[in-house]
């Protein structure tokens, strides 16, 4: 005869019924978080994509500077190459204005991470270079 | 569970006139014909079960209005039907000392004294007897001789009742009803947690594969760190550029020249000579169109340039 009172299960029932709103509740609002956190990331991962791919990569950076260095113009101007961990380092002590023209226009529209450079007028007609390409 | 099964209670018998009892264990109860309405019926059914179902359809022109449970049990060919109130039985119960976690079973005390063959006496005033196989309470003076109520030679049918402590508040119908949105309500509830809880780790899934197609770093804070480097450098580069760009396409006068450039620990130097404030005036402007902070100086024919990228 230790039945229970109606009015009792019924408050349990509604008891449980508002824990639950309030578990979906929290759910839902997670799920706009994990939404929004995933197009963040999405937007973020594909900026840091395109912005490391936006310059060369260090076998990128000699093949190319090779490519450019063998072309007839910038080979009577005698630049010198060396490479170190991180950067290679294009030197000239002198060489005329139409080479350093050329090479510096290839440079400067290619996607070369350019760490510090030098040019010094010589003449009308020559100066000397120094550039230091990083990848 | 045998030890249930085995156990025998005390049995008291309840009616509206009997004394008060002192009871602290469970106790069978039996109760008076005052307690409830009875028919004896014939009907073309075979099953209990289906005569329960037309029950307050029999006793709706007898019953005085109220919150009415039904019983029935088959005796030969015919059906007894019972009417009973639980609250006011409960009430009854509770008045005369018995609280409803001590009542161990119920029974009608029709189907409790079946084979009384004599009226039996339950107080100073009345007895009960048998009349066209139904038991009713009569004025003992109408059925003397009267035998005595022995409740401890009584061997008990089977056919019980529970009492619904709460039936006056709610049938149990509407509370099956009532139970069955809320287990819905619940069910949906839990569904839609269920889905909510798969979306989340589908986007966690989404995300992981994410960081495994870029090839990214395994923690955001290491990918906002090399993020943050990264536009540095295109920062500096498109400055570098742009400086590069404004000095190489101003419009030198003749005998003006530049000298020297060079571009080292995020400062672009520009040195130029004999330059007239004019074309002095006309770098400086492009510098500021193209919102490249600078400084610049003068010394003797020299005129310098400072590009902070």
């Amino acid at each position: 005869m230790n039945r229970l009172n109606p009015l009792y299960v019924g408050a349990g029932l509604v008891v449980l019924a508002l824990l639950l709103v309030l578990k979906l509740s929290s759910a839902k609002e997670e799920l706009l978080l994990a939404k929004a956190e995933y197009k963040e990331t999405s937007l973020i991962l594909s900026e840091l994509s395109s912005l490391s791919s936006a310059y060369m990569s260090r076998d990128e950076v000699k093949k190319s500077l090779q490519r450019i260095l063998s072309q007839p113009s910038l080979k009577s101007a005698n630049i010198e190459q060396s490479i170190k961990s991180n950067s290679l380092l294009l030197r000239s002590s002198s060489m005329d204005k139409e080479a350093l023209g050329s090479l510096m226009g290839k440079l400067l529209n290619g996607a070369y991470d350019i760490g510090a450079f030098e040019i010094k007028k010589l003449s009308e007609n020559k100066a000397s270079l120094e550039v230091e390409i990083k990848w | 569970m045998f030890t249930k099964f085995n156990t025998k209670y005390k049995t008291v018998f309840i009616d509206p006139k009997s004394p008060h009892y002192e009871v602290d264990d469970k106790v069978d109860v039996i109760l008076s014909p005052a307690l409830y309405w009875v028919k004896k019926l014939t009907l073309p059914m075979k099953y209990v079960r289906d005569v329960k179902k037309l029950l307050p359809s029999i006793f709706e022109d007898v019953l005085p209005a109220g919150h009415y449970s039904y019983s029935a049990y088959k005796s030969g060919e015919d059906f007894f039907v019972f009417a009973y109130e639980d609250k006011y039985i409960l009430d009854t119960l509770t008045q005369k000392g018995i609280i409803p976690s001590n009542i161990a079973n119920v029974y009608f005390a029709q189907s409790e004294f079946e084979h009384a063959d004599e009226a039996i006496k339950i107080n100073d005033e009345e007895s009960m007897y048998f009349k066209d196989e139904i038991l009713i309470l009569v004025p003992s003076a109408f059925v003397t001789p009267s035998k005595t109520l022995d409740l401890e030679t009584l061997i008990h049918s089977q056919h019980t009742i529970a009492l619904a402590q709460f039936g006056h508040i709610v049938d149990n119908k509407s509370l099956t009803k009532i139970a069955a949105v809320f287990v819905a309500l619940l069910l949906i509830l839990l569904t839609e947690w269920f889905v909510t809880a798969q979306k989340i780790a589908e986007v966690e899934g989404l995300k992981e594969a994410l960081f495994a197609q870029e090839g990214a770093k395994s923690t955001m804070f290491e990918n906002n760190a090399i993020l943050k480097k990264q536009k540095e450098i295109y920062e500096k580069q498109t400055k570098l550029r742009e400086s590069i760009s404004v000095m190489l396409t101003s419009k030198l006068a003749k005998g003006e020249m530049l000298k020297e450039v060079n571009f080292k620990n995020k400062t672009f130097v520009a040195e130029f000579s004999s330059l007239s404030a004019a074309t002095i005036n006309a770098i400086e402007k492009e510098l500021k169109t193209a919102n490249l902070g600078f400084k610049s100086s003068k010394q003797s024919e020299s005129w310098r340039v400072e590009v902070a990228l």
